[in-house]
């Protein structure tokens, strides 16, 4: 897992990248050393909680991805069937094409978490 | 009423006493107490005691101060046992006891190595995450922490989801919901703990606070935060509510700086259930992104099976719009990002 998130993180763009459960508690990170752990985890949960359950009154299904865009860089949130990759990027960033790489090393990840709990 | 009856249902002594120590004006006889229950050696009963003053009488820097005292005397004379044990037989409930002393005696990267040891040795006991949470339900109660308090909901969420019945788990939850204003949710969580002890100090408090506290009017706990932070709640006015024009494939919402629902588009979902999670969506979004260092929020969109959801800032209120196509996303963005025709018509 750990070795897939340093892949990830070498895409050009990305600062960092986790995997958390999908209450928000860290299960391996590659952030840089200036960016508090806990605190990403707590408010990537909080927020990916508030934009499912909007989604879920909408439509009545969760979301596989959400990004979120500030002015100091974007946080992708992409579901892994029982946990989130949570990864941050560089502030307008191309997402397109930085994403497509990105889903499909979500798609090992979540692999990965299937062999695990199995 | 039958005789046994009425004498089941009357209060014992020790119960009638006890929940005096929670009645107004009573911090002293309740520091007392703790007092003589920590010098006959109840020092488990102490604390406790002392942990449910301190959420009772909030804020109480007297009974902070005492609690610090007790728990840090504990934490000492406990730690080098704590530490055999560790050495000797090496469990996840050892270390985690171990992380707590530490956290107790201010070693806060010592407490969070052992507690991540403990829940790394078995992810399934809850009494790694407990410790962890209970740092961080400190910080919030002695500091206003906020952001310790998401950390604690957190934590104490994942340990009463691996043990429900867990009496910690279960204090320490209610406590943090108490400090939220929230008795409605307290009491929930503390009626396994209230069936069969009815005179714990926390379900004492409990009821103390409900006496003083209006019921909350939301199951969110999310809400509850973005409540105590701000101080205020959306007033969601339908009879100002205004009309969006917008193309019949696109709900849109518009939510004002004081996370209210001032504006929507026809035949777009109104119900409760929907402006909460729009008060909700917006408040979260507003102060994650400034607190994860990423500066101040600007756009979200969520693509799934469900279609599409996109989020738009807008000076502290915020657009948000849903499609149920995920190949009109870019018409959608288009036409937030354009007038929407709404300043014409508001």
């Amino acid at each position: 897992m750990n070795r897939l998130l340093e892949k990830l993180n070498e895409i050009p763009g990305v600062l960092g990248s986790m995997v958390m459960t999908d209450d928000g508690i860290p299960v391996a990170s590659r952030l840089s050393e200036e960016i508090d752990e806990e605190c990403v985890a707590a408010f990537s949960s909080t927020a990916r909680l508030a934009v499912n359950r909007t989604a879920m009154h909408c439509s009545g299904e969760e979301p596989e991805e959400v990004i979120l865009e500030a002015e100091g860089g974007n946080l992708l949130l992409i579901n892994l069937d029982g946990a989130t990759l949570a990864v941050m990027t560089h502030a307008g960033l191309e997402l397109n094409t930085g994403l497509l790489e990105i889903r499909s090393l979500a798609r090992r990840l979540s692999g990965i978490l299937e062999i695990r709990i199995s | 009423m039958g005789i046994i009856e009425s004498w089941m249902k009357r209060p014992r002594n020790s119960e009638e006493h006890l929940a005096e120590l929670f009645a107004p004006g009573a911090e002293t006889r309740l520091l007392e107490r703790a007092q003589q229950l920590d010098e006959r050696g109840d020092h488990l009963d102490a604390t406790q005691l002392l942990r449910a003053g301190t959420v009772r009488f909030y804020p109480w820097n007297e009974g902070e101060a005492a609690l610090d005292r007790y728990e840090r005397s504990r934490a000492r004379a406990a730690l080098a046992s704590l530490q055999d044990a560790v050495d000797s037989r090496y469990s996840a409930a050892d270390a985690a006891n171990l992380s707590a002393a530490l956290n107790r005696l201010g070693d806060s990267s010592g407490a969070t190595s052992w507690a991540h040891a403990a829940i790394e040795e078995d992810p399934c006991n809850p009494e790694g995450y407990l410790a962890i949470a209970r740092g961080f339900l400190r910080r919030f109660r002695r500091e206003d922490d906020s952001v310790a308090g998401l950390h604690a909901l957190r934590y104490l969420s994942k340990a009463c989801q691996l043990d429900p019945g867990h009496g910690e788990c279960l204090r320490a939850l209610a406590m943090l919901l108490l400090l939220l204003a929230a008795p409605v949710a307290a009491s929930k969580v503390l009626r396994p703990i209230t069936r069969v002890s009815p005179s714990d100090p926390i379900v004492l408090a409990l009821d103390a606070l409900t006496k003083i506290l209006p019921p909350e009017n939301t199951t969110n706990v999310q809400e509850l935060f973005l409540r105590w932070e701000t101080g205020s709640a959306p007033t969601n006015d339908e009879t100002t509510r205004q009309m969006i024009p917008a193309p019949g494939e696109f709900d849109v919402w518009e939510i004002d700086a004081t996370r209210s629902l001032v504006a929507c588009s026809d035949g777009a979902d109104q119900g409760q259930q929907m402006t909460e999670s729009l008060s909700v969506l917006t408040g979260s979004l507003y102060q994650a992104t400034p607190r994860m260092g990423l500066g101040e929020f600007s756009r979200f969109t969520a693509r799934g099976p469900g279609g599409v959801l996109i989020g738009l800032a807008e000076s502290g209120s915020m657009i948000v719009s849903h499609c149920n196509r995920r190949s009109l996303e870019s018409s959608l963005g288009r036409w937030l990002e354009s007038d929407r025709g709404r300043e014409t018509i508001r």
